[in-house]
């Protein structure tokens, strides 16, 4: 029994000591990450961090997210991002993985905090795709290069203009022949020469501008301006841009042709992809067309989703239908 | 009247006076005559000019690796000679458009000269970037698959309207002038006689001076001359964009459009002094090209010296103030490392000093204005060096900063685009009137029927 009691003791007091010992160990504040390890490029990568400190949650704790990150000679850890925890303890540090085709190193600390800054990595998983790609240049709605050209032409309008006034001035001079005793030669080369070369270069200037091809966002229609088509049906693109990167190779008849033609010329293939399933800004459609006519107008009409919403100035119905024609045959053949 | 104009006989059956037969005979003497001195300077312009060929000769059969520009440094000498050249050319339209709109009477003396500086630049300028294209016969795709959402083709058009546009200006007050010499050069004698008689008749389209005449001149120089403005401005705003379109530090700036349409006036104005300098000089053109125009012009590079510092801090202040990694580096290089010695020449030597002597009562002479003119030159090429040059040193891209000298090819096609350039000022005074005759002796009318007889001695010399 004494013997009961004294181990008892002893057991005890080494506990006690233990816990004397090991009491800052377990009042340490600890961290836990949640992400994951591969991440689409350009999408948002959710992290979630946990503080606690004997195993209670820590509200108010700033936690700093950081990556590997070199430049020009410099190497270090670059802030993405920084936030307080909630009551929970947790807090939301999700970014956007930027870096394609690489893996990318994180930390996260906690500011002020006595815990080693905890490090992860996350891979990009994907090819390297722009997500969002603004048009190159100025786009004057419903101008365009028009104003551009406009400019150009009423310039050289004028200078025209004023070198035709050498004709008037030429017709006064010709009548008479002689002027103090030097025979003046009929003037007949530079009231014609010069404004002849003056309208050769105002062509060529303004030709060139009417030339310009339109660019892939830009959505005039086909017309005389179009020399570089997006993708030529049974052809393989040279271009590649977002959802321009698969082949596209069908022989359809004739309807159907013309139906490719406008989704290509139009620009839908731009936002939605040469099969209409594929494109990168504007998705998969092929749902919409499945609904039917009616309902693929609608969305067009209206634009849903961040797409804009095209009026009939735009699009005709007439067009849209051989678009819609066109795709029907394209997801079920 | 009679006291104040001495008539006489021509000997052809027209009256001039003393006065107007002198100002005819100084414009014709040029063309009259040819000093030895004329024959051996074209004939050293042409051989550097010919040496710039040469040079190019290699740069073309070996391509542009004969040069120091390389994948990083893409752009440089000769870049930087276009910007100069396109710079220098609107001495033309800001002293003879603008002072023509505001109707200054002293412009008429300079005018011819000014406008034909803006040509011969504008040609100078489109060549260095033939020459700076390593095949130069891709030009031609600029016409076929150019774009107007890219720059180069803003310049395209730009700089084609505006050289279209200045030759036409040049020409049209030229006509009576040409007119003059048709007439008054009948009789100089020579192998080219019948050749030059033709030429003369042919671009003075027949002009008597009928007042019919007169008003269809008028009404196309007006035009001209109001154009010609907003196309020269946006000429030099086009330029700039070529740099500031890009995300390059240093060029990344909303301010370069009006930041080089001031360079360009304060480079023109200075190349302006500097050729009228040399011709009044060598053709004795003192009674028409005075003191007046050199403090009139100092005047302008004074109060340009004073805009472009306040475009430098205006430039370098707020990026300064910033600081992105980028601009760290440019300003590094520019203020206090490889490229300092040029900026603070510029910056000292090219706006401060200039401003100073124009300033200063004492150095506002004729020297003393051509002295400040040729620093200002010397300065804004070399800012169009730093320019071009730093900003495509910043390296935008984990790798060590790049370094650029130009080679033997770079300097001698240079100095060939200089030569080339007087070469062609020096062929123009030989064949066109260096004055617009009737432009200066309207204005001598004007001011003598204004100060009346009395005041006459104080007119003429």
């Amino acid at each position: 029994m004494n013997r009961f009691i004294r181990s008892g003791v002893v057991a005890t007091a080494v506990m006690g000591l233990l816990v004397l010992v090991a009491r800052p160990a377990l009042a340490e504040t600890s961290l836990m990450v949640a992400a994951p390890g591969e991440a689409l490029v350009g999408h948002t990568v959710p992290v979630t961090v946990t503080v606690s400190e004997d195993g209670m949650p820590v509200p108010d704790a700033v936690v700093v997210l950081s990556r590997k990150a070199a430049f020009a000679g410099v190497r270090g850890y670059m802030e993405v991002v920084r936030a307080t925890t909630d009551e929970a303890g947790q807090v939301d540090l999700s970014y956007v993985q930027r870096a394609a085709n690489s893996t990318v190193e994180l930390r996260v600390e906690v500011v002020d905090g006595d815990v080693a800054p905890l490090g992860f990595v996350v891979t990009s998983v994907g090819e390297a795709e722009q997500i969002f790609e603004p048009d190159v240049g100025i786009d004057l709605p419903g101008l365009g290069g028009w104003i551009l050209i406009a400019l150009i032409a009423g310039i050289w309008l004028i200078i025209l203009s004023t070198v035709l006034r050498l004709r008037s001035v030429s017709a006064q001079g010709d009548d008479e022949s002689d002027d103090g005793g030097a025979t003046i030669r009929k003037p007949r080369l530079m009231p014609y020469a010069l404004p002849g070369i003056v309208g050769v270069i105002a062509v060529v200037l303004v030709t060139v501008l009417v030339r310009n091809p339109a660019t892939h966002a830009n959505l005039e229609g086909p017309g005389i301006g179009d020399r570089v088509t997006h993708s030529h049906l049974g052809e393989t693109s040279s271009i590649v841009s977002p959802g321009l990167d698969a082949t596209f190779s069908q022989r359809t008849d004739g309807a159907i042709e013309d139906g490719a033609r406008r989704f290509f010329g139009l620009g839908c293939a731009s936002c939605h992809g040469l099969d209409a399933t594929s494109g990168v800004v504007g998705g998969d459609i092929s749902g919409e067309v499945e609904d039917g006519f009616d309902e693929f107008l609608d969305e067009v009409r209206s634009g849903p989703k961040g797409m804009p919403a095209y009026p009939a100035e735009d699009f005709t119905d007439e067009e849209l239908a051989l678009v819609h024609a066109y795709l029907e045959s394209l997801l079920s053949g | 009247m009679d006291t104040m104009t001495h008539w006489h006989d021509r000997g052809d059956g027209s009256e001039v006076t003393d006065w107007n037969e002198r100002l005819e005979a100084r414009t014709l003497a040029p063309v009259r005559s040819t000093s030895t001195g004329y024959k051996v300077l074209i004939a050293v312009l042409s051989v550097i000019a010919a040496w710039g060929v040469y040079a190019w000769f290699f740069q073309l059969r070996d391509g542009l690796y004969v040069t120091g520009l390389r994948d990083r440094i893409s752009w440089g000498l000769y870049i930087s000679t276009f910007v100069f050249f396109i710079g220098i050319s609107h001495a033309g339209t800001l002293i003879s458009a603008i002072l023509r709109v505001s109707n200054a009477g002293w412009r008429a003396p300079i005018t011819r000269i000014a406008e034909f500086i803006t040509v011969v630049a504008l040609i100078g300028g489109a060549s260095f970037i033939i020459v700076d294209m390593g095949r130069p016969e891709r030009l031609l795709n600029v016409f076929l698959f150019g774009r107007w959402q890219s720059p180069i083709m803003w310049d395209v058009l730009a700089i084609t309207t505006y050289i279209m546009s200045s030759v036409i200006y040049l020409y049209l007050p030229m006509i009576p002038d040409l007119a003059l010499f048709r007439d008054r050069l009948a009789d100089v004698p020579g192998r080219l006689a019948a050749v030059r008689h033709r030429l003369y008749s042919a671009l003075a389209v027949g002009w008597k001076g009928t007042p019919g005449q007169h008003r269809a001149l008028g009404k196309s120089i007006t035009t001209m001359m109001i154009l010609i403005i907003p196309i020269a401005v946006s000429v030099h705003t086009v330029v700039s964009w070529i740099f500031g379109m890009t995300l390059r530090p240093g060029w990344n700036s909303t301010v370069f459009g009006i930041f080089f349409v001031a360079g360009a006036i304060f480079s023109g104005v200075a190349t302006l002094v500097i050729v009228l300098a040399i011709l009044r000089k060598v053709y004795h053109l003192e009674e028409y090209i005075t003191e007046k125009h050199f403090v009139y012009l100092g005047y302008f590079i004074g109060s340009f010296a004073l805009i472009m510092i306040y475009f430098n801090i205006a430039e370098y202040l707020t990026t300064g103030y910033k600081l992105e990694e980028g601009e760290e580096f440019l300003f590094r290089q520019l203020f206090i490392e490889d490229f300092a010695w040029m900026y603070w020449f510029y910056l000292i030597g090219g706006l401060l000093l200039p401003g100073a002597i124009i300033l200063y009562r004492r150095t506002r002479t004729i020297t003393g204005v051509f002295i400040a003119a040729i620093l200002v030159d010397l300065a804004m090429y070399i800012e169009r060096y730093f320019i071009v040059v730093t900003g495509l040193r910043v390296p935008l891209l984990p790798y060590e900063p790049a370094s650029y000298s130009p080679s033997w090819i770079e300097w001698s096609i240079l100095a060939s685009g200089l030569a080339g350039f007087a070469l062609l000022i020096a062929l123009f005074v030989k064949v066109f009137p260096i004055m617009a005759v009737w432009e200066i002796a309207e204005e001598h009318e004007a001011r003598q029927l204004a100060s009346g007889p009395n005041v006459l001695p104080a007119v003429g010399p």
